[in-house]
């Protein structure tokens, strides 16, 4: 059985099926909140979302049971008397440690759990980053949206900020280091590209079996890096489109990606109507459209940067992915054949999977 | 007024954070009304006033 947790601007919503099968909704929470996202800590079982009430500002509540009482997790603000107010939670990782989880927010802020998402710090060396009064927000905001560990070291991580760039930290937060070099903001005059400012990175994911390979989704470019981020080579040519927001990969090979093309940043829709998965298993260097069973006629959606996920790997590698017109899609085979498995929900912001063992 | 907020934060704790933000302003979606009137951070308050923070029911 896999959970999905989606997260949508009117709630969340628990969804449970089986892959390539039929999902239901089996519980809903934060009824007419915006939840921008929601995991399920597959270490402890605990579920954790990231809530934005319009009303009383961002939040980090966490529960045993999504149906249940949730409760509200302490130390996701930014210092008091500051000048500025958080503003948002992006996405939850867990860490390589037992009890370790990151949250990322806006603006371009990294929380740090230790005893599994009960109580949060800021990570001050990035919050104080002498850097920081320069960078730009993205459309969305400051957001820091991607946080991928290196497996089996605790203290090495990479993050990405819309529009601040990619960053790397080897020693748990203490010191962080850019990681640009390659990237072309097309968007930035040409004298004003060295700056390493308003570097709008939409996605990162790390290639767990390889995890010096990291993909991209970038505003405008698909990239690729085998130095562990330090330096970027666009892989977009073959796709109709090499602008969109999610990315996915397959953990058991280092050679995978998923992308969701749109037309453009001006046009942030499914192309031709259609919509369509990229794959590929040549590390970029070709793409082939996955549509089977995606709608292939008047379809114009835009699929968020948080809203794909995948679970598992090899040919049984679960994908999902929930666009802003309430659909959810799903694939149990890797992207050879589609389904939607969720018709009329609220805009989704997210989507996560776990598997669940009944 | 908004010492009025802060002193009800620190009487209970899980209000903190769900009035004022980390700025110390009252959060954009909501109203503090003093005796009826909707009030500033700081409207003067004094003794035997009566404060309503009320949530704007917007939204799309």
């Amino acid at each position: 059985m896999t959970e999905l947790l989606v997260g949508t601007k009117k709630g969340l919503f628990v969804l449970e099926g089986e892959p390539g099968g039929e999902f239901e909704v089996v519980a809903r929470a934060f009824a007419g909140e915006p939840v921008d996202f929601a995991l399920r800590d597959p270490r402890s079982g605990r579920l954790l979302a990231g809530v934005t009430s319009p009303f009383y500002g961002p939040k980090v509540f966490v529960t045993d049971d999504a149906a249940g009482d949730w409760e509200q997790a302490e130390g996701i603000a930014l210092p008091e008397g500051g000048g500025q107010a958080l503003e948002r939670i992006w996405v939850i990782v867990p860490g390589e440690r037992d009890g370790l989880l990151y949250a990322g927010g806006d603006p371009g802020v990294l929380f740090v759990t230790q005893d599994g998402g009960a109580s949060w710090h800021l990570n001050d060396a990035l919050w104080e980053h002498p850097t920081r009064p320069r960078w730009q927000p993205g459309g969305g905001g400051l957001c820091l949206h991607s946080i991928v560990p290196w497996p089996g070291d605790p203290d090495r991580l990479t993050i990405a900020i819309s529009a601040a760039g990619v960053w790397h930290t080897a020693d748990g937060g203490t010191t962080w280091i850019r990681g640009n070099a390659g990237l072309d903001p097309r968007y930035v005059p040409d004298e004003g590209k060295d700056d390493e400012i308003g570097l709008c990175v939409h996605r990162l994911e790390r290639a767990p079996r390889r995890p010096e390979r990291l993909f991209m989704q970038f505003h405008g470019g698909v990239y690729r890096s085998d130095d562990a981020g330090t330096s970027w080579s666009q892989i977009g040519a073959g796709l109709p489109s090499d602008f969109g927001f999610p990315l996915a990969v397959d953990p058991a090979d280092p050679d995978s990606a998923y992308v969701v093309p749109l037309v453009a940043d001006m046009d942030r829709v499914t192309p031709d109507g259609r919509v369509r998965v990229y794959e590929t298993r040549d590390a970029g260097a070709t793409w082939t459209a996955r549509g089977d069973g995606l709608p292939r006629r008047d379809a114009y959606l835009t699929v968020l940067r948080r809203a794909f996920a995948q679970l598992g790997e090899g040919a049984a590698l679960e994908l999902y992915f929930g666009a802003t017109s309430g659909e959810v899609f799903g694939s149990g085979d890797a992207g050879a054949s589609w389904g939607t498995i969720a018709r009329r929900l609220p805009p989704v912001s997210s989507v996560t999977a776990s598997l669940r063992v009944i | 007024m908004s010492d009025v907020l802060r002193a009800l934060e620190a009487a209970q704790p899980p209000v903190r954070g769900w009035i004022l933000d980390e700025r110390g302003e009252v959060r954009r979606h909501i109203n503090v009304y003093v005796n009826g009137e909707r009030a500033r951070g700081d409207a003067a308050v004094r003794e035997g006033d009566t404060i309503d923070v009320l949530p704007a029911i917007s939204g799309g």
